[in-house]
């Protein structure tokens, strides 16, 4: 992207990249405009790489091209240009909205062989299929919804699209608003980075109710048709509405993340919170007969209860040290306490969601010496501070020894109550709120 | 056979608009050539090697290595200008 702004202001660039990357550098390049960019590539990864590997790369061969890196560095600064590397003007990419006629087989295995899908059984977005799941909404299904990047661009799309999608998963008409609102919100359930991330999806309100959503027992399990499917579609939109998920091309996450498969999809079960203690959308300013879907970011969710706790916020407050610092980068802390783990912390003296939140703020600090060892403290943090960017400029100033809040403020701890009462077990995880949607408005 | 329409399940992608490359330079002899650090973490040792091979091998050009300002994505407005100014090429690298 430096590379663009440097051409646009006459400045011929000559970009190098590390050749994991190569299909990645050639695709932005067309995206952004500029398809013929000479990209030099040399052998990966570089990061931590000893100096003198690093002379034998630039002094070696293109893994990509078999040519000199110098020689292309040199060849793509002063290279003569071609027609086709001066080219200016638009080219558009409608493409046509509906597809076939043809078999259900052949086309099951065009929506493989294009990677719609997310390689388990779909049901196909029949034109008949498609009008009875826009019966779940009162939108016009022309109406664009929003736009929506996943991968590299951004793709804009219509209430149709999204019920397209919807019938892919094996929705029900009667999902559509929670649907919808996932679609609308901007957020993909699939991004770019190669550091692999997942969402967290929750749902409050009366919604969960009128759909049939689980938020008792097995709820993070697939034991319940909307959980489930509502989990899938956000991925499968992110996939085709967003153009991500394709791995080498639009995808880079090293390892990938479970969560793409379900996006930790449930209902909060607002019947059984403690006195005190709010739905989730409630405290987020909803009302209580509002509905809204909640996004967080994060990696992963994972079993919580240590063996020698003497309390359950001893136990917290534990697990919570080996949380990224949220001021590092986009991370927070999300509980998934059981009912009956709420009722053991009302117990201990939490009254209120915010009171958990804020002790666990206050008790979970770690010194800058700590902090600015974080791989991502490296690549964020740390040049925002040398930027000028606060608080990590001043930071960048006071003694290692220094404590730190480990969350940024309270409300980056979340916690939700889920589960069916049967153990005071729980989970939790780095996932942090990125915003929380109405959903009644795409009733 | 019983054959069927599907609706294509992709969103609409936008337009590209194409950016005509900057023109090049006739050879880099007399030519101040930036070399851009973009910060990946643990990855200066790779930029600090390249300004050396080159200087080595294009005794008449100048290489000043930089490190761009702020994390490897955001825009370092105060460097790109200064590249304008006292440049004529770029060479920007390198992540992961």
């Amino acid at each position: 992207m430096h590379c663009t702004t440097l051409e646009k202001m006459g400045i011929p660039s000559a970009p190098i990249e590390a050749e994991v990357f190569h299909n990645l550098g050639k695709m932005y390049a067309g995206l952004v405009g500029m398809p013929n960019h000479r990209i030099i590539t040399v052998p990966h990864p570089i990061s931590r790489t000893p100096a003198a590997a690093c002379r034998d790369y630039i002094n070696g061969v293109d893994p990509v091209t078999g040519k000199g890196v110098v020689d292309e560095i040199v060849d793509a600064l002063t290279g003569p240009l071609s027609a086709e590397d001066m080219r200016s003007g638009s080219q558009e990419r409608l493409e046509p909205r509906l597809i076939g006629p043809d078999t259900e087989e052949n086309l099951q295995q065009l929506f493989i062989d294009n990677k719609w899908t997310d390689f388990l059984p779909i049901f196909l977005p029949t034109e008949e299929r498609v009008e009875i799941m826009l019966s779940g909404t009162s939108h016009d299904p022309d109406e664009i919804v929003g736009e929506l990047r996943s991968g590299y661009e951004a793709l804009t799309f219509t209430v149709r699209d999204v019920a397209a999608n919807a019938v892919m998963a094996g929705a029900k008409p009667e999902y559509m608003p929670v649907i919808l609102t996932i679609a609308a919100c901007g957020v993909p359930a699939i991004s770019t980075s190669t550091q692999s991330f997942g969402r967290m999806i929750v749902i409050n309100g009366p919604i969960r109710k009128e759909i049939g959503m689980n938020s008792g027992t097995g709820a993070l399990s697939p034991m319940n048709r909307a959980n489930s499917v509502l989990g899938r579609v956000a991925t499968l939109i992110s996939i085709n509405l967003g153009a991500g998920g394709i791995p080498d091309h639009s995808y880079y996450g090293s390892q990938g993340n479970v969560t793409n498969y379900s996006n930790v999809t449930f209902a909060e079960n607002e019947e059984w919170l403690p006195e005190g203690w709010k739905p989730f959308h409630v405290q987020l300013g909803y009302e209580a007969e509002e509905s809204a879907m909640s996004i967080f970011h994060g990696y992963s969710v994972f079993h919580w209860k240590d063996t020698f706790e003497k309390s359950k916020i001893d136990s917290i407050l534990n697990m919570s040290r080996r949380i990224l610092p949220s001021a590092a980068y986009k991370s927070g802390l999300s509980l998934l306490l059981d009912p009956v783990v709420a009722r053991d912390l009302v117990n201990e003296g939490f009254k209120t969601k915010e009171s958990l939140s804020k002790y666990i703020y206050e008790n979970t600090k770690l010194t800058l010496g700590e902090f600015w060892q974080y791989h991502l403290v490296t690549g964020f943090s740390f040049p925002m501070g040398q930027k000028g960017i606060e608080p990590y400029a001043t930071w960048l100033t006071m003694p290692e020894e220094t404590l730190i809040t480990r969350y940024r403020v309270p409300e980056e701890i979340s916690v939700l109550v889920v589960g069916g009462r049967m153990n005071d077990f729980w989970q939790a995880g780095d996932f942090h709120l990125i915003g929380s949607f109405c959903v009644d408005e795409w009733r | 056979m019983n054959l069927v329409s599907v609706l294509n399940p992709r969103g609409q992608y936008p337009p590209i608009n194409f950016i005509p490359m900057a023109p090049r330079l006739n050879s880099l002899d007399d030519k101040t050539v930036y070399i851009v650090d973009i910060r990946w973490p643990y990855t200066a040792q790779f930029t600090e090697q390249l300004k050396e091979v080159l200087s080595e091998r294009y005794s008449h050009t100048k290489f000043v290595r930089r490190e761009k300002a702020g994390p490897y994505g955001e825009a370092d407005t105060e460097l790109w200008d200064e590249i304008k100014a006292q440049g004529q090429g770029a060479i920007l690298a390198i992540g992961h």
